[in-house]
C-alpha cells in the first residue's frame, strides 16, 4: 500500500517538476526567440557571408569563397591601418575617460555653492545627440569662420589657424577629444555616485593616522571604485571600439586615412563597394578582436572579485 | 421619413467620392530635393501638391518622399528595392548606375518612344541614361562643371579669364597674394565625396582626350583602363601644384580635406575668387546680400582651364527619374514620371535651382533664354561627358584618396598617379566594377 503511495507520489513531484520546466520553458522561449533572431541569426548569417563573394548589387551570384576574402583582408593596408587606430583609440579614450572622469568625479562631489548646477550641466555632453556633437566641432573648426581659429587669429597666432579635421595631424587628435568631450562626464556621474557610497568613518580614520587627500583617494577612493571603473571599461572598450557616428560624421575617416578606422572602413566596403562578402569578413575581424578586448577585461574583474 | 430626392444627391457625391479615393492608384516617390531641406523643398512641393492631382487623376502619390541625402537613398533602394517601393526614384547618375546593375529599374524604352515629348529630351542627356543599350530613366536636370570667377577681381587686377592650367595657378596665385583674405581658388578636397570626384573628373576628362578611366573590352567581356598612370600624375600635379607651387600659393592650404559645403560657402561669401562649378550654386542667392550681389553682379562664367594638349571636357551631370523594376504599379509610376519630366515640372524645377533643362522646349521659354546664368552653362553642355555605366563606389574612393594623398605630400603626385592607376586596373580584373 504504502509503496503504491509512494510511486504515487513521485509521478506526482515528476510531473509537478516538468510542469514547472516546461512554464519556465514557455516563459523563456518568445525572449530566446527574439535572441535568437536578432542577435544569433544575424551574426551566424554575417560569419556564413564572410567566406562568399556576394554583392549587394549582385545579390543572386554569390559565390563560396573559403578565406579569400580574410587573406586579401589582412594583406589590405588601409584595413590593417584602420584596426590600429580602432586599438589606439580605444586604449587612449578609454583610459583618458577613467582618469579624467575621476578628476571630474572629485571636483563634482565637493560641497561647494552651486555645485548642483554644474552637476546638472556636466551631462548635458552624454545627452546630445551625437550628430549634434559632431556639427558643433565642425563649425567651431571650420577654417575661415570657426571659433577655434577666429580666437587664435584674435590673440595673434593666425599662423597655427587650419582646418582641423581636414590636418593630418590634428584629425585623429579631434576625434579622440570629442569622445572625451562626450564621455568624460557620464563617467564622472557614475564615479561621483559610486564615490558618495563610501563611509566617511574610512576617510576620518586615515585623517587621524595622518593620511593626507593623496593617499586617502589612493588607497580609499580608488579600490572602492573599482568595480564601477570596471564596469565602465568594459562599456567602453565596446563601445569605442564599435564606434562610427563620430569618425564619419566629421572626417569620413580622412584626411589620406589619418582617422580611418575599421567600422567606417567596413561600411564604405559594404556600401560605396557594395562588396558585402568582404566587408562581412571585415566584421568577423571586428567582433573577434572585440570578444578578445571584452575577455581580457573580464579577466580582470574576475581577478578582482577573487581579492 | 421619406428621403428627398435633393438629400441624397450630397449622399451620391460623398459615396462617389469614397469610391474614388478607394480606387485612386498609390504610388511612392523618392525625390531627394523634395525631403532635403533647401529652396527647392517649398515651391517643390506646392507642385505637388497644387498641380499634381490636376495632371493626374485617379493616382495619390504617398507624401514620404524619401531620405533627404543621396547617398543615403541609395543605400535604402539598394536592400528594399525588390519590395517594390518606392515605385519611382529621382537620382544621381552614380547612383542610377548601381540601381541599374543591382536590376531594381525597369528599362523604359517603349514608353519612351511611344511619347509624344520624346523629341523634346537633348539627346546626350539620354545617351548618359542609356546602358547596355536601354533606357533607364528620364532626364529632368542636366549641368556641368564650369570655373566661375570674379569678374570685379581680375577686372581690378588686369587679368582676362584664365585658359590654360598654368594661368589659372598664376591668376589664383595673383588674387591670394594681393587680394587680403580672398584665395585664389577653391577646391573640393574631402576624401570620399562625390564633389571631389566630380572635379577631379572634369580636370581628368581633359587629358583623357574627353574619355572615361575606363572603356568596355567587347573581346574579354570585361572594363579594361581605358588612360596611363601619367595622366592620372599629371591631374595630380595640378592639385599638388594648386596647394604648394607658388608663395602664397593658388589654394589656401587650410582648406585641405574641405567638403561642398565649404567651397560652396567660401565663394559666395568671398573668401575664395575661382571654382569649379555648376550652376546651383545660383540658389545660394537667397542666403542674403553679399552671396546675391556676387552671385549675379560680380560672377563670371567660363570654360574649365585646359591642360597642354588637352581637350575641352568636363563632368556631365544628368538626373533621372526612373521606375522601380518591381513596382506593381508601373503604368501609373510611368505617368508620374512623365509628370515630373514635363515641361512645366521642369521650367519650375530648374529655373529654381538655377540648373539646366535637358529639354529643348524648357531651354527655349524666355525666362531661360533670356537668362545670362542659364545661357552661360547651357553653352557648356557639349563638352559635358557621361560616366561610364560602372559602379563607381570604390573607385570615388581610391581617386579621392589619390588626390589626398598628393596634396598632403604622402605622395609625389607622379607615384600616386602609377599608384591609383594600378589599384583601378585590379577592380578591372577582380570584376569588381
Amino acid at each position: 500500500m504504502s509503496s503504491v503511495l509512494r510511486s504515487e507520489n513521485n509521478a506526482l513531484t515528476l510531473w509537478q517538476n516538468l510542469s514547472r520546466k516546461s512554464f519556465g520553458y514557455a516563459i523563456l522561449f518568445p525572449a530566446l526567440l527574439v535572441i535568437l533572431g536578432l542577435n544569433l541569426y544575424p551574426t551566424i548569417s554575417g560569419i556564413l557571408t564572410s567566406f562568399t563573394n556576394q554583392s549587394l548589387i549582385d545579390p543572386g551570384h554569390s559565390v563560396y569563397v573559403g578565406l579569400e576574402n580574410y587573406f586579401k583582408l589582412l594583406k589590405d593596408p588601409v584595413f590593417q591601418i584602420s584596426l590600429l587606430h580602432s586599438l589606439e583609440l580605444t586604449f587612449f579614450a578609454v583610459v583618458l575617460q577613467v582618469i579624467l572622469g575621476l578628476v571630474m568625479a572629485h571636483l563634482l562631489i565637493q560641497k561647494v555653492p552651486g555645485i548642483h548646477f554644474f552637476r546638472s550641466v556636466a551631462m548635458i555632453t552624454w545627452v546630445l545627440p551625437i550628430i549634434a556633437s559632431v556639427v558643433m566641432f565642425r563649425f567651431m573648426t571650420l577654417p575661415s569662420y570657426g571659433f577655434v581659429n577666429i580666437l587664435l587669429k584674435d590673440v595673434g597666432q593666425e599662423r597655427l589657424a587650419r582646418n582641423w579635421f581636414g590636418d593630418e595631424t590634428f584629425a585623429f587628435l579631434l576625434v579622440l577629444i570629442m569622445h572625451l568631450w562626450r564621455n568624460v562626464p557620464f563617467y564622472a556621474v557614475a564615479f561621483m555616485a559610486a564615490m558618495q557610497a563610501i563611509s566617511s568613518d574610512l576617510y576620518e580614520a586615515a585623517r587621524i593616522d595622518g593620511a593626507g587627500e593623496w593617499r586617502q583617494f589612493w588607497f580609499i577612493t580608488l579600490p572602492n571604485l573599482r568595480y564601477i571603473i570596471l564596469v565602465m571599461v568594459v562599456l567602453h572598450v565596446t563601445f569605442t571600439f564599435n564606434n562610427f557616428d563620430f569618425v564619419f560624421l566629421s572626417t569620413g575617416g580622412g584626411p589620406v586615412n589619418a582617422t580611418e578606422v575599421l567600422s567606417t572602413y567596413i561600411y564604405k566596403q559594404a556600401w560605396n563597394g557594395y562588396a558585402l562578402g568582404y566587408a562581412s569578413a571585415g566584421g568577423v575581424i571586428m567582433l573577434v578582436v572585440l570578444v578578445f578586448l571584452v575577455l581580457v577585461c573580464n579577466k580582470f574583474i574576475k581577478g578582482l572579485s577573487e581579492e | 421619413m421619406r428621403i428627398k430626392f435633393p438629400h441624397v444627391l450630397p449622399i451620391a457625391a460623398a459615396l462617389a467620392t469614397t469610391m474614388s479615393v478607394g480606387f485612386a492608384t498609390e504610388i511612392d516617390l523618392w525625390f531627394i530635393p523634395m525631403s532635403s531641406e533647401g529652396p527647392m523643398k517649398e515651391p517643390l512641393l506646392k507642385w505637388m501638391k497644387d498641380t499634381l492631382p490636376k495632371e493626374l487623376p485617379g493616382i495619390t502619390v504617398g507624401d514620404n518622399y524619401g531620405p533627404p541625402i543621396y547617398q543615403d537613398a541609395q543605400q535604402k533602394f539598394i536592400v528594399q528595392g525588390r519590395k517594390g517601393k518606392p515605385d519611382v526614384i529621382e537620382a544621381v547618375l552614380e547612383g542610377m548606375i548601381a540601381y541599374q546593375r543591382a536590376g531594381l529599374l525597369a528599362p523604359v524604352d517603349d514608353l519612351f518612344d511611344r511619347w509624344s515629348d520624346k523629341d523634346q529630351f537633348i539627346p546626350s542627356t539620354i545617351k548618359a541614361l542609356t546602358l547596355n543599350g536601354k533606357l533607364y530613366g528620364v532626364p529632368y536636370n542636366t549641368n556641368v562643371r564650369v570655373l566661375l570667377y570674379r569678374k570685379d577681381l581680375f577686372q581690378k587686377y588686369g587679368m582676362t579669364p584664365p585658359k590654360t592650367w598654368d594661368e589659372m595657378l598664376q591668376d589664383a596665385a595673383t588674387i591670394s597674394a594681393k587680394e587680403s583674405g580672398v584665395a585664389g581658388l577653391g577646391l573640393t578636397t574631402k576624401n570620399g565625396s562625390v564633389r571631389t570626384f566630380q572635379e577631379f573628373i572634369s580636370f581628368f576628362f581633359q587629358v583623357n582626350n574627353g574619355e572615361n578611366p575606363y572603356k568596355y573590352d567587347e573581346a574579354g567581356k570585361k572594363w579594361a583602363m581605358n588612360t596611363s598612370p601619367e595622366k592620372f600624375g599629371q591631374v595630380l600635379k595640378l592639385y599638388s601644384d594648386c596647394f604648394f607651387a607658388g608663395n602664397p600659393p593658388a589654394v589656401n592650404q587650410n582648406t585641405r580635406g574641405n567638403d561642398y559645403q565649404a567651397t560652396d560657402t567660401d565663394y559666395v561669401s568671398g573668401k575664395s575668387a575661382m571654382v569649379p562649378m555648376g550652376p546651383w550654386i545660383y540658389q545660394y542667392r537667397a542666403n542674403g546680400e553679399v552671396a546675391k550681389k556676387i552671385l549675379e553682379e560680380e560672377t563670371g562664367v567660363a570654360p574649365l582651364p585646359l591642360p597642354p594638349g588637352g581637350v575641352q571636357a568636363t563632368y556631365l551631370e544628368v538626373k533621372p527619374i526612373s521606375i522601380n523594376a518591381f513596382s506593381k504599379e508601373k503604368d501609373a509610376a510611368w505617368e508620374l514620371v512623365k509628370a515630373l519630366t514635363s515641361k512645366e515640372f521642369i521650367a519650375m524645377a530648374n529655373r529654381t535651382e538655377g540648373v539646366n533643362p535637358p529639354r529643348k522646349d524648357v531651354a527655349e521659354l524666355p525666362e531661360f533664354k533670356n537668362d545670362w546664368w542659364e545661357q552661360a552653362f547651357i553653352a557648356q553642355l557639349p563638352t559635358g561627358v557621361a560616366l561610364a555605366p560602372i559602379n563607381w563606389g570604390l573607385v570615388i574612393n581610391d581617386i579621392t584618396e589619390a588626390m589626398q594623398k598628393a596634396i598632403y605630400k604622402n605622395q609625389a603626385p607622379e607615384d600616386a598617379g602609377k599608384e591609383l592607376y594600378n589599384t583601378l586596373e585590379q577592380r578591372a580584373e577582380k570584376n569588381q566594377l
